[in-house]
């Protein structure tokens, strides 16, 4: 009757529905999302990228615990190594000469150009520790099927399929185990479970024909269809949703124009600051900020001894 | 299936145009007018896809097999390293077609990141199993049934997986593409082996299979065997 | 007033040469409960699927049926209940078909929460169908089908994949939906029991053909009267100790029924309580303190748990869902390793049979499974479990009863010392029933049986046990077991108040006779 669970995690992590930028509509938060992923690839500059990077793990660790960050430092290590190095070891480009290696010269720029490839790439890897957190696979789908409702559908579909013929495999090769034909080399390993394989294929072929019935049964694809809204949009979300909109249209604008950027080629020079790059640093803290401030809002508002932040 | 084949070559139109597009305005960044023609890619399939009148049969068709592709990895966890979801991908394109097999594929890789957490690299996921998929839809009749070919075939798909997958990280340039290559090399040729391997030995079978359902859900296939 | 007229109607399937139905006349009366029930294979899915355009089966059909109600009107839930659920959650599900009617944000919101409220599915919304039980998904399926608002509700096979106990609890909210909806329900079954209680009028099929129609307590007179050896089957136990002890003159569906108007002749003496281990005297398996909780599960589902089980025993395993059977047999089968304790088996030579038999093929044909072993041996079990017609076909395309058995066949084949049957009376035919206890008696097999279905037990069974809370609660021989139990027993011991379990213990206590068509 039980079905055999994977271990959960045993992870201290919070509750994510105390979280108050959880309950903003799913399309902002994936909105928002959209937008500090765009910021990576539009500001170059050293000052902007360390800010990013700085937020990535503060949000992972604030939405997901220490112990989901810690367990990507490994992950974060390979990618480091692999871009850093490959970055010194094939480009020379540059004037800042550290040494010779087998007679290429190793610059300074190329070192620090590795190192900012690597900072984009961690703050992307750390940013979908809490994307994920927040958007799961049925808000993301939920999401998605506004902009491509089939896909979507289908989706939905695979994941729910994921899980029963993972289940049936498993009742396939339960019965099969009995008889001792999973032990033997590699070869009979693979024979053995391709034939399950195959059997689990067959079986799910089969059966998919029933469930075609049952869409049609449902009356699939013979009418306009609309969808179920599951998610209301407030005005707290019109606010959030204005927020995002209005900061990274100015970001944007800014980064087109040419603020927050730093050429590392053809020489190193130390990152240049001027007025124009301060207001867009501050505009940009300002947009990673939306979810703290929603955050903080909602502390203060439930603290109000009356009540009367929550019920004008 | 002349409908998949009609929008394959409308998805090759459109793309170039937004590679061009999008060489010229990021001229020198290389990394973004991939990842621009990667995320245009999967946008111009699956918005054909929803374009398209589907039937029940077909819908439920790529969730089955994509379901059993990204559930494959669970069967064959037995054995370390070989899964058989290119090989599935692979044979839905042989099979039925250039569509299906981009949409088993690139669904495939949705479903799996959705389930594991997504990451960076969904959209390049997506792309390389589904043009997987499609590609192999694409292929001339007789040398789909041509088992030698088909081996060499799935197996040399391996390392071209493995290499559009470390695109996604190449910020770096060719550079970083290289060394990456050469970090996941043992990886590749794995996933090689198991393609070939699988389609070697088993390739025939499920060809019987996919065939027989083809028939049972009324899909003539774009091959007639 | 006919909701549904079919009249002369036959259907022929394309590569087919006989009707799958043939020359069905039939009323379907508004407000009514009709139930179609019939063997395997008698067109009784055929005829239900023909009364919705959408899902009606590809053929040459004749004759006519003609319906009162809009196509749109008519919700149908179709087969098992894996293939029922869709998406990723259950509430996406429930939206699905109303999305599909392009209903508008205000209706579909209105009819989710009542709807919802109704079926009392609130707990379930957010889960993710594969943490669902049969039942619940079930459940689900029919709250789905019931979005749409339908007037005419269609079930094909409803319960009988699902234990005794969701089965009852499904049946009884499609008595909610007649009764208080006012909607008409058909169901297809192929046993009677536990619908015939909710059905208005029952229609008995068998080869294409309608054989009875008409009220329950009408339709099991007439199968008496006509002394119907076949469909003598379809008469359910209680029905048929009161047909046999007032000799055909009244019939009772319900414990109630049966207790107002019979009372027994005379108490019977109350066997003692200790399990007449009479059945063999080697020990084939011993369990001693076995103890398992799955990877991350919440808590122990076998604890300290001691059982014996004798060669040539025929035990059946008892209990609620979820404590544990199917986990007692995959640690008895060696599939499953116990944390702690013993685990002593005399051979190892076992057969097991899983819950979802399906799992147990993986040829193309039946045949595949039936391979090597005694030749004379082989063909006996096929004629027996009537298997001859589906040995060349896809073991996916026969029907889930026709599967089981033909995955006992080929267990059976083997000659295993040591018999592992988890639920083996799902979906089985009442003959059949008899027939594969029958098999698995001469095998002489130690058996251990995990079973919800108590008529099966009460007849067939030498011990029964209870698993609770982790371990054997209690075991005794049929006769005491359900004879002393007050709510998981049979009808026939509810009725009796534990004087008789099995409509054999009903003849011996009413000093009758079996009719001579009966056979038990």
């Amino acid at each position: 009757m039980r079905r055999n669970k994977t271990p959960k995690k045993e992870l201290p992590q919070k509750d994510i529905l105390d979280f108050r930028f959880y309950m903003i509509h799913p399309a902002v938060i994936t909105a928002y999302y959209s937008g500090i992923f765009a910021c990576v690839f539009m500001f170059s500059h050293p000052a902007f990228v360390a800010l990013i990077l700085i937020f990535a793990i503060f949000t992972a660790i604030f939405y997901c615990g220490k112990a989901a960050f810690f367990g990507m430092v490994r992950t974060l290590v390979f990618f480091g190594v692999i871009i850093i190095l490959s970055n010194v070891l094939t480009s020379h480009r540059g004037v800042h000469i550290l040494f010779y290696l087998y007679n290429n010269p190793i610059t300074a720029e190329a070192a620090v150009a590795g190192l900012v490839g690597f900072a984009m790439l961690s703050c992307m890897l750390i940013l979908f520790l809490s994307f994920n957190r927040l958007i799961d696979s049925g808000r993301f789908l939920y999401v998605f099927a506004r902009l491509a409702p089939k896909t979507a559908f289908v989706t939905s579909m695979t994941i729910r399929y994921f899980y029963l013929y993972r289940n049936r495999a498993k009742e396939i090769a339960d019965v099969r185990s009995i008889g001792g034909e999973d032990r033997g080399g590699f070869a009979n390993k693979v024979r053995y479970y391709a034939r399950i394989f195959s059997a689990l294929v067959s079986w799910c072929l089969e059966e998919g024909m029933k469930t075609a019935l049952v869409l049609k049964s449902r009356e699939y694809g013979r009418h306009t269809r609309t969808s179920y809204v599951l998610y209301k949009f407030i005005v707290s979300d019109g606010i959030c949703l204005f927020a995002v909109a209005a900061l990274f249209t100015l970001l944007a604008l800014g980064a087109m124009t040419g603020a927050g950027q730093y050429n590392i080629y053809p020489k190193l020079m130390p990152p240049s600051v001027s007025l124009r790059d301060m207001i867009f640093y501050v505009l940009l803290l300002l947009y990673l900020a939306i979810p703290l401030v929603t955050e903080g809002v909602a502390a203060v508002k439930r603290r109000m001894p009356d009540g009367s932040g929550i019920c004008q | 299936m002349e409908n998949g084949k009609a929008g394959f070559y409308t998805g090759i139109i459109i793309i170039l145009i937004a590679m061009g597009l999008s060489v010229s305005a990021l001229r020198h960044n290389l990394y973004m007018c991939l990842a621009v023609f990667i995320v245009g890619t999967v946008v111009v399939f699956f918005s054909l896809f929803e374009g398209r009148d589907v039937s029940a049969e077909k819908i439920v068709l790529i969730a089955v097999l994509a379901g059993l592709s990204s559930a494959g990895r669970v069967v064959f966890s037995g054995v370390p390293s070989v899964q058989p979801s290119s090989f599935i991908i692979i044979m839905t394109g042989v099979v039925f077609g250039p569509q299906m097999g981009f949409m088993t594929g690139a669904v495939t890789a949705l479903a799996s990141n959705l389930i594991l957490g997504q990451g960076p690299w969904t959209p390049w996921q997506m792309f390389a199993w589904g043009i997987m998929g499609a590609l192999s839809g694409l292929l001339p009749k007789w040398l789909g049934k041509n088992g030698i070919f088909m081996t060499v075939y799935s197996f040399l798909w391996g390392f071209l997986f493995g290499w559009i997958m470390n695109l996604w990280y190449s910020f770096g340039g060719f550079g970083t593409f290289i060394s990456a290559s050469i970090a996941s090399f043992p990886m590749d040729l794995a996933h090689a082996i198991s393609n070939g391997i699988l389609m070697l030995f088993f390739g025939g079978l499920f060809t019987k299979k996919f065939l027989r359902i083809a028939v049972k859900y009324g899909l003539t296939g774009h091959k007639k065997v | 007033m006919a909701l549904v007229s079919v009249s002369n109607f036959s259907l022929w399937y394309p590569d087919s040469k006989l009707p799958a139905v043939c020359d069905i006349n039939l009323q379907i009366k508004k407000g009514e409960v009709t139930v179609i029930c019939g063997p395997s294979g008698c067109g009784k899915t055929t005829l239900l699927t023909s009364l919705k355009k959408e899902v009606a089966p590809v053929g040459i059909t004749r004759g006519e049926i003609s319906a009162s109600v809009s196509p749109s009107d008519i919700g149908i839930v179709l087969g098992d209940s894996d293939s029922q659920m869709v998406t990723s959650t259950v509430i996406n599900d429930l939206a699905f078909y109303m999305e599909n009617l392009g209903l508008d944000n205000v209706s579909m919101k209105r009819r989710m929460a009542e709807t919802i409220g109704f079926f009392g599915m609130e707990e379930l919304l957010y889960k993710s169908p594969a943490v669902l039980s049969g039942g619940q998904r079930q459940l689900a399926a029919l709250c789905a089908a019931m979005m749409a608002r339908p007037k005419l509700l269609l079930l094909d096979e409803p319960v009988s994949q699902l234990d005794p106990l969701s089965a009852k609890s499904f049946l009884e909210m499609i008595q909610r939906i007649n009764e208080e909806l006012g909607v008409t329900v058909v169901i297809t079954e192929h046993r009677t029991d536990g619908v015939i209680k909710i059905a208005d009028s029952i229609i008995l099929m068998d080869g294409g053909k309608i054989v009875y129609d008409g009220t329950p307590g009408e339709v099991m007179q007439n199968i008496w009267k006509a002394q119907d050896e076949k469909n003598a089957y379809f008469i359910p136990s209680l029905a048929k100790a009161s047909l046999t002890v007032s000799r055909g003159r009244s019939v009772a569906f319900t414990p109630k029924d049966f207790a107002k108007e019979f009372t027994p002749l005379e108490s019977a003496e109350q066997s003692d309580h200790k399990a007449e281990n009479s059945v063999g005297k080697d020990r084939a398996v011993i369990c001693k303190s076995l103890l398992y909780r799955y990877p991350g599960g919440s808590g122990y589902v076998i604890k300290n748990l001691d059982m014996k089980v004798n060669t040539g025993q025929f035990t059946c395993i008892m209990g609620g869902n979820g404590s544990g059977k199917t986990t007692l047999l995959k640690i008895v089968a060696g599939i499953l390793r116990p944390l702690d304790g013993k685990l002593k088996r005399n051979s190892e030579k076992i057969g097991y049979l899983p819950q979802n038999s399906t799992a147990f093929f993986i040829g193309d044909r039946v045949e595949d499974e039936l391979s090597g072993g005694d030749l004379a041996y082989r063909e006996s079990l096929i004629d027996a479990l009537g298997l001859r017609d589906v040995l060349n076909r896809h073991p996916y395309d026969i029907s889930a009863g026709e599967r089981q058995r033909a995955a006992l066949a080929a267990i059976l084949l083997k000659k295993p010392d040591i018999l592992l049957l988890d639920e083996p009376t799902k979906g089985v035919d009442p003959y059949m029933k008899t027939v594969m206890a029958d098999l698995i008696k001469k095998s002489g097999a130690a058996t251990l049986a995990s079973t919800h279905d108590v008529e099966f037990a009460a007849t067939h069974a030498d011990v029964c046990m209870m698993l609770f809370d982790g371990d054997i609660a209690f075991e005794m021989a049929p006769f005491g077991f359900f004879g002393g139990n007050r709510y998981y027993t049979t009808e026939t011991a509810m009725a009796t108040g534990g004087s008789a379990v099995t409509y054999g213990d009903v003849i011996k206590l009413w000093k009758t006779e079996k009719p001579g068509f009966i056979r038990e």
